[in-house]
């Protein structure tokens, strides 16, 4: 690992990021529309009574930023040298995969704090609510559910290679696949029976589950943040093998140099 | 010691052997054609030489030491250009020549970059993101980055296939100079032949995924030997017909009065001399010498090996 080359790599995040207008909208204009809507959702059940619904769904959705930015900007890191077909000039030098994947992976923790503090303040401006009394363990949250957008991260870009850009809507999508049953907007205890088990597959249902538990006032659950973070270590390992894999499979079987044709 | 040596290169993919099994070496300083028709393998070797496909078989060595195991330490000293290649379009030149000196750890990356801006007249478009430039300057931009990391070795797939001729041929200038100062070397791959008979020192042709054959550009057209003599004369046909006959000469009458004749360069001054003894009154010689394109386009037919054989 050369910290020149990553540098630089995080030098062309901000280079890129700075000409391209799709990305500010997908990354600051949707969550902002999102966590806008969520808030007035919140506010129109609390004047039911039921506060704790109502704070799930605000929470969910301020949180739900560090999976998705951080998936999404691994991705779309490839993704955007593929269409630009600048894809193999970057690994003709002495750049590796991992080092461009590592700053893939900064930049999207940066960018994905930002969309974080922002989602929080208009949260706090229109619902009042806040996520102070997490502490320290905020930024425990925050780094598990971004392991977790990693490990979508590595999923996602196995399957570009494997499959090419044909398969890359799923760079958007495929995320979104964990939003009904992650107990992310509510408990998973209130699932369907039938579908109840894969939200004990998922980190997610486990965090939110302490993170409420928080934020009603108990302490922090270190059971339910133990097994979310196996979880997530299990995820990320599995994935990047599989990451790993495709990338030297596309290279003996030529795909690499040819996703940008 | 060589700058590149392949032995044995092989890549097969589903059903079809793309290389097979090639051998070549480039010394410091030595400028090599790879040419071949579409389809005999030269993208998929030069793919294998920049680390994009991993080789089936066979070995790559840059500056004596193998590719795959010091990837890192070969791509530093060397680079790529290809007209067909591109840098990140929602950048501007300066950005991504200013990204590819990071990435190649370049030193005064300021200086290097003006000093390449002004090399390839490119300083009035530096702020221009580069998908809005046209096709001659995009690759006056990739040829730039080719030139960002003062390269050893240079590996150039039809650098100048979208330039005008004029700036095409500033750039084979570049290169002959780059060689002549820095003993930088090139392995170069062209339609233009005659842009490879100017630059190389030697070309191999691929057909197949096989080298077919390797000599100096001068060599391989001394292999084809015979050339073209274009005679346009005033007298009987009959007689220059018998005559060119009876020399075994292959010929042909694109008028009636003009006799095109394939010939050794060295009978041409006898067969005129001759003609003219049958009163035969020449009016206009030509002389068409063979060229590397008569090579390749002997390849292309699938010609070659039957003649050499």
């Amino acid at each position: 690992m050369n910290i020149g080359r990553i540098n630089t790599v995080l030098l062309h995040s901000w280079y890129h990021f700075t000409h391209s207008m799709e990305t500010w909208v997908d990354l600051f204009w949707n969550s902002t529309v999102q966590i806008v809507l969520f808030s007035f959702l919140a506010t129109a059940v609390s004047h039911g009574g039921d506060t704790s619904s109502a704070r799930y769904m605000v929470v969910g959705m301020i949180f739900w930023n560090m999976i998705w930015v951080n998936q999404y900007a691994m991705a779309l890191g490839i993704l955007w040298e593929t269409w630009s077909r600048s894809f193999s000039s970057l690994f003709i030098t002495p750049l590796s995969m991992n080092e461009f994947l590592l700053a893939q992976m900064i930049s999207g923790c940066i960018k994905s704090f930002v969309a974080l503090s922002m989602s929080m303040i208009i949260a706090s401006a229109i619902h009042g609510i806040s996520l102070l009394p997490l502490g320290i363990w905020f930024f425990v949250y925050c780094f598990e559910l971004m392991l977790l957008g990693w490990a979508f991260g590595f999923l996602v870009l196995s399957l570009i290679l494997r499959f090419g850009t044909d398969v890359q809507s799923l760079s958007w999508a495929i995320v979104f696949a964990i939003q009904p049953v992650g107990g992310i907007f509510f408990p998973s205890q209130y699932l369907p029976e039938s579908v109840r088990w894969i939200s004990t597959l998922l980190p997610t249902s486990y965090l939110f589950e302490s993170l409420h538990g928080q934020l009603a006032g108990k302490s922090a659950d270190l059971s339910m943040i133990g097994m979310a973070t196996a979880l997530n270590i299990l995820y990320i390992l599995a994935s990047y093998l599989l990451f790993q894999h495709q990338y030297k499979m596309s290279r003996i079987t030529g795909r690499f140099a040819r996703m940008e044709s | 010691m060589d700058v590149l040596s392949v032995s044995g290169l092989t890549k097969h993919y589903d059903g079809y052997t793309a290389v097979d099994h090639i051998s070549f070496s480039i010394k410091r300083g030595e400028i090599v054609g790879l040419l071949g028709p579409n389809g005999a393998g030269k993208t998929t070797t030069i793919q294998m030489l920049l680390g994009l496909t991993l080789p089936d078989d066979g070995e790559i060595l840059y500056f004596g030491k193998n590719f795959l195991e010091n990837r890192e330490q070969s791509l530093s000293r060397m680079n790529f250009a290809s007209s067909y290649s591109a840098v990140q379009g929602r950048m501007t030149v300066y950005q991504n020549l200013r990204i590819y000196a990071g990435l190649y750890g370049v030193k005064e990356t300021e200086k290097v970059i003006r000093q390449l801006l002004e090399l390839m007249d490119i300083v009035s478009i530096k702020d221009q993101v580069f998908w809005k430039l046209s096709s001659g300057q995009k690759t006056r931009v990739i040829l730039a980055k080719a030139f960002i990391n003062n390269p050893e070795l240079l590996l150039m797939d039809e650098p100048t296939a979208s330039l005008d001729p004029e700036i095409a041929e500033k750039v084979i200038e570049i290169l002959l100079e780059l060689r002549r100062s820095q003993g930088v070397s090139i392995l170069y791959t062209s339609h233009d032949m005659e842009e490879v008979e100017a630059l190389c020192d030697r070309v191999i042709f691929l057909d197949h995924g096989k080298i077919l054959a390797e000599d100096t550009p001068l060599g391989f057209t001394k292999r084809i030997g015979d050339c073209t003599l274009i005679v346009t004369f005033d007298g009987e046909q009959k007689t220059v017909v018998s005559h060119v006959k009876s020399k075994k000469y292959a010929y042909k009458f694109p008028r009636d009065e003009v006799i095109e004749v394939s010939l050794p360069e060295n009978d041409i001054p006898a067969l005129l001399f001759d003609l003219g003894k049958k009163k035969i009154w020449i009016t206009n010689i030509d002389v068409k010498k063979p060229r590397l394109e008569d090579v390749f386009l002997q390849i292309a037919k699938g010609q070659y090996e039957h003649r050499e054989n």
